[in-house]
């Protein structure tokens, strides 16, 4: 194949990224955009994401375009349990503020890249994971807003739940 | 050594002086100042390696007051991105000086640049905590931190609040339950959420709740699910009635597991109409008579059923109850009428009338999915006083790959299928009827686990029988306190059905027969079983040689295997009660990596 096709994205603020198709069709709602547009040099716009975003988002999908199509489709009952485990590339590409790590979530859903959706769900689960609730209100700067009264009766209620 | 500058209130050029001139020869103010402007200047140039060694030949200076470098120094490196030396410099500007805030401002610096803003943010709190409360800079870090935190607190989201549902539901399907339930009450926010997604209670479990989850939990629980609950593990409960009672009123409950004490009418009464069961686990709390068992095993979607004290009452056939449509794994613990001898599974139907030698099989069409079969007999320890009779040919069928049977006397035919998969049989014993020795030949070439455990007639004839076709696919072997087979069998196994071990991982051995198992024989044992991970050989005569045989098959494997050499060898070893076995043996076989069990 002599040079592949190249798609424009244009971002929310009007960045265009020139990618490869197979990049941009990591992407299910851009490929199935493609396939209904047929040939078309015009730049695709992206209205719901950012430059900044735009970039993450393109920088995965590069170093993702290769991976086999996503067979995990069988999410039934017995795979609900899933694991939170992330390869290492991922994790480190997840080592964002907060805000820009959501924004990518979003995107993700947005762009319907079940991966990269993946990724950014577990990332944020582990931060929740195997913690009390007030390590949850540190780690998002959550504001306790229970009084003394209604948090004791919260624990009450929640006290069979408990580790022990 | 550097000198450590005590803070007397004095400005600290008079330190230097006081200290340099009392303590150490002058070296010359102006060679100290060259190294340190000679370093800037390079450093200014993006000469950072060479400012870098000149910042080191400067902190060798004896009249060096280290933070001076140390603060130019933490600069370049973190200019080189090398923020964690930056880090160590910095640290080390704070221990040398506390009163320098430049020490603290260059660890933040460092801190903000790898990503750790809450580091940062928690040394400038370290740093008003030091600093004297008239520190002319104090206003300065006052300022910084007050300004980081306001950006780091904008750099926070909630997640509950930035992200969709979509995103939010996956999110928290990650998140074990009871741990979903406890964090509730991080803020009204969460509860809110997470109280408010049907979806989050789907699957609701109050084991190892300590206390007993009350009923209003329950309830909760159930409401929170908007009734839509599926699954329920019914276990440490306070009021066990009400709690299944408020499961049952959920129209697509799929799986109950049912821990508690609860009069079997009662859930009788519940659940022998309830439809959308698929699984239903009852445990040896409640007693369900085999009438009251037949009447659940009817129910049309079940595939799993389990009923850990199930009573013969009658003696009535219960093959009504047939055919079991959709039932793929039966568990049932027996507890046998007084007077009772003979267990004859509701599948079979009624006794043929033809001839008593030839006895019933079993009709797939009856039991067209079942594949996993438990049976045991009340698990008492004199089980053999009045054991139940059981024919084995009732269980001899192509669908079944997993059989587990206990405390059972067996009667019939020896023989199992040949799609039979996984097999044990523990304290079972043989009816004189029995055809064991003069029945069918075992086929069983696709047996990946046999586990056999208390069983007195059986002997390395038996095994080699069970094992003579299988071909590598074994990869459990467990042969404990049966005591017929004896060390000499062992041995006699392992020439005779090599080719059982090929593939074999786990390996348990034990019991009266084998007190003189030795070295030798396991030596040729694990030569054939190259793939083993485990092996449990208690109350042997083995020695430390054993211990020295499988480190050397570890480390250098013997070219006459053909199979793969990846396998890293044995890892677990069991030698409780080998009392052959040296402690210096013991220790070096720990010291090479071998876990070793000893009492």
């Amino acid at each position: 194949m002599s040079g592949e096709e190249m798609i424009t994205l244009k971002s929310s603020d009007d960045v265009s990224f020139t990618v490869e198709r197979s990049v941009a069709e990591r992407s299910i709602l851009i490929k199935h955009l493609l396939e209904d547009l047929g040939t078309s040099t015009e730049p695709i716009p992206i209205p719901n994401v950012n430059e900044p975003v735009l970039n993450k988002v393109i920088e995965w999908s590069i170093h993702h375009k290769n991976d086999p199509p996503s067979t995990d489709d069988n999410d039934s009952e017995n795979n609900r349990r899933r694991t939170t485990d992330i390869d290492e590339w991922d994790q480190k590409f997840m080592q964002v503020d907060q805000e820009m790590l959501f924004e990518i979530i979003l995107a993700a859903n947005y762009l319907d890249i079940k991966p990269l959706l993946d990724v950014g769900c577990k990332t944020v689960a582990n931060m929740i994971k195997g913690k009390s609730p007030e390590e949850i209100r540190k780690t998002f700067n959550i504001q306790n807003d229970f009084t003394p009264e209604e948090e004791d009766q919260i624990r009450r209620e929640n006290e069979w739940a408990e580790d022990r | 050594m550097a000198f450590k500058r005590k803070i007397s209130g004095g400005g600290f050029t008079e330190n230097i002086a006081n200290h340099g001139a009392a303590k150490k020869p002058y070296f010359g103010r102006r060679n100290l100042d060259r190294y340190q402007q000679e370093g800037q200047d390079l450093a200014r140039k993006g000469k950072y390696d060479e400012a870098l060694r000149a910042f080191g030949d400067a902190l060798l200076q004896q009249n060096v007051h280290p933070p001076d470098i140390l603060d130019s120094r933490s600069a370049v490196y973190c200019k080189m991105g090398l923020y964690d030396k930056a880090l160590s410099d910095a640290k080390r500007m704070i221990k040398s000086d506390n009163q320098d805030e430049r020490g603290y401002l260059r660890a933040a610096k460092a801190l903000l640049l790898s990503r750790k803003p809450e580091k940062a943010l928690e040394v400038y709190e370290y740093a008003l905590k030091a600093l004297d409360k008239y520190h002319t800079q104090r206003e300065v870090l006052e300022n910084i931190h007050s300004k980081l935190s306001a950006k780091m607190a904008s750099q926070y989201r909630d997640p509950i609040e930035s992200l969709n549902n979509d995103c939010l539901l996956q999110i928290f399907e990650y998140i074990p339950f009871r741990q979903r339930v406890r964090i509730t009450r991080v803020s009204k926010t969460w509860k809110t959420y997470i109280r408010g997604q049907p979806s989050f209670w789907l699957d609701i479990s109050f084991k190892g709740s300590r206390p007993p989850a009350p009923a209003e939990s329950v309830k909760a629980c159930i409401q929170y699910s908007l009734k839509r609950l599926k699954r329920a593990q019914i276990h440490d409960v306070k009021n066990p009635l009400n709690a299944v009672q408020l499961v049952y009123q959920c129209p697509k409950l799929e799986y109950l597991d049912v821990d508690c004490t609860i009069a079997e009418d009662h859930l009788y009464k519940l659940f022998h109409l309830k439809h959308t069961l698929k699984t239903l686990i009852i445990s040896d709390k409640i007693p369900i008579c085999n009438e009251n068992a037949a009447n659940l095993l009817k129910l049309p979607n079940l595939e799993h059923f389990e009923a850990h004290r199930y009573v013969l009452e009658s003696k009535r056939p219960m093959s009504h109850t047939l055919p079991l449509t959709n039932m793929k794994c039966l568990s049932l613990n027996i507890i046998p009428k007084p007077g009772q001898t003979i267990f004859r599974p509701f599948w079979i139907g009624r006794p043929s009338l033809s001839s008593a030698t030839e006895p019933d099989k079993i009709n797939s069409e009856q039991v067209p999915k079942l594949e996993k079969i438990n049976l045991a007999a009340g698990k008492v320890k004199t089980a053999r006083d009045f054991s139940l009779l059981f024919c084995l040919d009732y269980i001899c069928h192509p669908n079944f790959k997993t059989i587990n049977l206990s405390y059972l006397k067996f009667v019939g035919t020896f023989g199992f299928h040949e799609k039979l998969e996984n097999l044990s049989l523990v304290y079972c014993s043989i009816h004189f009827m029995t055809w064991i020795d003069n029945g069918l030949p075992l086929m069983l070439p696709n047996l990946k686990s046999l586990v056999l455990h208390q069983l007195d007639w059986i002997d390395a004839t038996h095994i080699h029988r069970i094992l003579e076709h299988n071909a590598g696919v074994l990869e459990n072997l467990q042969v404990v306190l049966c005591d017929k087979f004896t060390a000499a069998g062992l041995e006699q196994l392992v020439t005779s059905a090599p080719d059982a071990f090929q593939n074999l991982k786990s390996l348990h051995i034990y019991g009266m027969g084998l007190y003189n198992l030795g070295d030798t024989t396991l030596s040729h044992l694990l030569e054939k079983a190259p793939l083993l991970k485990e092996l449990h050989v208690p109350h042997t005569q083995v020695t430390g040689s054993l211990i020295k045989r499988i480190i050397q098959l570890r480390d250098q494997p013997s070219g006459g295997n053909t199979t793969e050499t990846s396998s890293s060898g044995i890892s677990v070893l069991n030698l409780k009660g080998c009392v052959d076995v040296s402690y210096e043996a013991l220790e070096w076989g720990r010291l090479n990596g071998l876990k070793i069990l000893r009492l």
